[in-house]
């Protein structure tokens, strides 16, 4: 899958599985960052990131190791895009 | 001052803002219907995309006691703003999306999200995180008897110094487990009147006497003639009417529930 | 400031936990190092990620009972016949409270209400308070009859409402405590958190990865001093509870709430850190509230925290929820009256950022008399009781 591809799918999961709002997922950008706390964020705790890892998984097909370290591909849409498409490539 | 006083008292229910929303008598007006419903409250704000509709009840229940005694967001944020939150089943609607999505195995009741919200004490955790309260808590399981109880639990909080004003919190829904309560109808009245109420206390010169009455008080019998059947927030409305007939000092509420009725006096 | 409570007796205890029948399964399996986990039996756990807990493998036959459906119901009876055992109620009815704490209340009733069959009972079944109530009915009790909802911290809270109860007078006995059953509503919530370990339980250890839950009952026979003659467990000083008020299921990052309640509760028993003899911590396994509880501990504590000893043991009979508060309550008056504190199981590693005095290894030969019981629950509960243990 294409980064660009995931990405339209993260946002279906937003509005599906994180209850956001379909007009707000509109508006976001690769470059729009994850976790609450930084400025212009979407504002996503540690709650939204294990439903949307889960999501992920279930959608996607793909295992996240919750012993490694993954909050850098969780930092943007774009990380996470490439960090999903990069897993899917050798499905 | 070595007592407490009812400062204000807000009431939502699924006839409309105020005790001047009540019908003169519920079961007439309800016109067979089972439920009367309260809605989900248009909150603003990102903020409550995972929160139930329990939870915004509570929070409008206390944004509209703030508005109505004039009190300000700030003064009740912190350590010292006691909130004791009671409830007959407000728990239902979530814990039973939860066990429904279990039997169907389906993803479409988001489960990390959604678990949480099962719990009564995330209810009023949201009604904590939005006004930023901090000091003591109680949550009490149970319908209008709990609900004296959890007054009384105020008073204590007030009069001993551990706070310095308690909100005590009633939500009740009933409309997603409509079928649930009528298999239990002997257990509760009709119709079943979705209601938010809160009320405020602070330090006064009353001193309430807690006990355990055989018969309602006329304001008990009054609340449940023209609001229905409203659970915990029962003791609430008739709080509200009695200060609405123009009660400013001593007033009396009791509960019944599940063969129990119990009271608390301001005199 | 608050104003300093009069102590309240507990009288006697009765429990049933994964460890056994009573109250002496539940001393004896803590001092031996006994592990309370194994696979769940009782409901479908297949599909989920972790299918362990401390189940409760065999509940004794309630003589001359109606059969009772309800999980949540049969573990409080089983405790109460515990302490019923030990000390038998001697009050009017009316003047005799039930207070409960418990995270799930009759959700296993719900569970078979929306299963093909379901009766008009489990409906019933279902509400939150209606263990409480059957309890109530089978004690005879007639006085108040509360259920504090207060998640994983309601334990302790039963156990303050029950003080104040007794303090105002309102009745001469409260039976108070905690509860909760293991179901699948519960295992199927906490997998979807990946609260749950796929190893042990291993609280403040610096392998810790989570927790898992575990079912029981946890019931004292308190009463105001001087009210009763014979043996006493202790007494509570103080309880204290505070709201988070920052986030719906994980502890405030600074664990403020906690540190007013410790603060609060120390208030209302009239003492100071300084008289504390052993801490009963929530230590629950997970690598944030380990860590937030240690934190607030060591600043509670001050100077002191180094010689204090600490235990958790959520990882013996696994997090029993409602029932934990109690149970911890009920291990420290124990502690007390034998001498003896039970380790913390699982913890072979402590995590530098978890220091605190920690029992680890095998049980240590002290009589604790002043007792520190913390406890954290969703929704920012945090609660704090503490205790006194009588000698033998």
């Amino acid at each position: 899958m294409e980064p660009k591809e995931v990405f339209d799918e993260l946002k279906t999961i937003l509005v599906t599985r994180l209850k956001f709002d379909p007009r707000r997922a509109v508006d976001l950008t690769p470059e729009t960052t994850l976790p609450k706390g930084i400025e212009s964020s979407i504002g996503l705790d540690s709650l939204d990131f294990i439903e949307l890892s889960i999501a992920i998984e279930e959608r996607f097909g793909i295992a996240m190791d919750e012993s490694a370290d993954l909050a850098p591909h969780f930092a943007s849409f774009d990380t996470l895009s490439r960090f999903i498409a990069s897993r899917t490539a050798g499905a | 001052m070595t007592g407490t006083a009812v400062e204000a008292v807000s009431v939502l229910t699924g006839w409309g803002k105020g005790v001047r929303a009540l019908p003169p008598d519920a079961a007439r007006s309800a016109a067979g219907r089972a439920v009367i419903p309260l809605g989900r409250p248009a909150l603003e704000g990102e903020r409550f995309r995972r929160a139930t509709r329990e939870c915004l009840l509570g929070v409008a229940a206390v944004d509209a006691l703030l508005r109505a005694s004039e009190t300000s967001r700030e003064v009740v944020k912190g350590s010292s703003t006691a909130l004791i939150y009671v409830t007959g089943g407000a728990y239902g609607a979530a814990n039973h999306a939860w066990v429904v999505a279990d039997t169907a195995r389906r993803g479409a009741v988001a489960g990390t999200l959604h678990f949480p919200y099962t719990a009564p004490s995330v209810m009023s955790g949201e009604v904590a995180i939005e006004f930023g309260l901090t000091g003591p808590y109680g949550i009490l399981i149970g319908g209008a008897a709990a609900t004296i109880d959890g007054l009384w639990q105020a008073t204590r909080l007030l009069e001993s110094g551990r706070c310095e004003r308690a909100l005590v919190l009633a939500v009740e829904t009933f409309e997603d487990c409509a079928e649930l309560y009528a298999r239990g109808r002997w257990l509760v009245g009709r119709p079943l009147v979705e209601a938010a109420v809160c009320a405020l206390l602070v330090p006064g010169d009353l001193r309430t006497r807690y006990d355990a009455p055989r018969a309602p008080s006329a304001l008990e019998t009054r609340a449940r003639t023209r609001a229905g059947e409203t659970l915990a927030c029962g003791p609430l409305i008739a709080l509200a009417l009695g200060r609405e007939d123009g009660a400013t000092g001593s007033i009396g509420v009791t509960g019944e529930w599940r063969g129990r009725r119990a009271g608390l006096y301001w005199h | 400031m608050s104003q300093r409570a009069e102590p309240v007796s507990l009288v006697a205890a009765g429990v049933v936990t994964p460890f056994g029948a009573d109250l002496d399964a539940f001393w004896s399996g803590l001092i031996t190092g006994s592990d309370g986990i194994s696979m769940i039996e009782r409901f479908p756990v297949d599909d989920l990620r972790v299918g362990r807990g401390g189940e409760i493998k065999k509940l004794r036959p309630m003589p001359g009972a109606r059969r009772v459906g309800c999980r949540a119901t049969q573990l409080l009876l089983a405790a109460a016949a515990d302490l019923l055992a030990r000390s038998p109620i001697s009050a009017e009815p009316e003047r005799v409270a039930v207070v409960l704490g418990t995270a799930l209340g009759g959700v296993g009733e719900l569970e078979r209400a929306l299963a093909p069959g379901g009766r008009s009972r489990h409906a019933v079944g279902a509400l939150y308070d209606s263990p409480a109530h059957a309890l109530a009915r089978r004690l005879g009790a007639r006085g108040p009859v509360l259920t504090v909802g207060a998640a994983c911290a309601a334990g302790a809270t039963a156990l303050g409402h029950g003080a104040d109860l007794l303090r105002a007078d309102v009745v001469d006995v409260v039976i108070a405590g905690g509860y909760d059953a293991l179901c699948r509503f519960v295992m199927r919530g906490f997998d979807a958190l990946r609260s749950l370990t796929r190893e042990r339980v291993r609280p403040f250890d610096r392998r810790r990865s989570g927790l898992l839950l575990g079912e029981a009952a946890a019931l004292v026979m308190m009463t105001r001093e001087g009210a009763t003659r014979g043996p006493r467990l202790g007494r509570l000083l103080g309880h204290a509870s505070a709201s988070d008020g920052s986030h719906i299921a994980a502890p405030d990052a600074n664990g403020r709430g906690l540190e007013l309640a410790v603060r609060s509760a120390l208030e209302e028993a009239g003492l100071t850190p300084a008289d504390v003899d052993f801490v009963s911590a929530h230590g629950t396994g997970t690598p944030l509230n380990d860590r937030i509880e240690a934190e607030v501990l060591r600043r509670s504590l001050g100077r002191r925290a180094a010689e204090i000893p600490v235990n958790s043991i959520k990882a013996s009979v696994g997090h029993t929820m409602g029932a934990a508060a109690a149970l911890e309550a009920v291990m420290c008056l124990l502690a007390g009256r034998e001498g003896i504190v039970p380790y913390t199981l699982g913890l072979e590693e402590p995590d530098p950022a978890c220091e605190l005095d920690h029992v680890i290894g095998a049980p240590r030969a002290a009589r604790p008399r002043i007792s520190l019981s913390t406890s954290l629950g969703f929704g920012g509960c945090n609660a704090a009781l503490v205790l006194e243990a009588v000698d033998r």
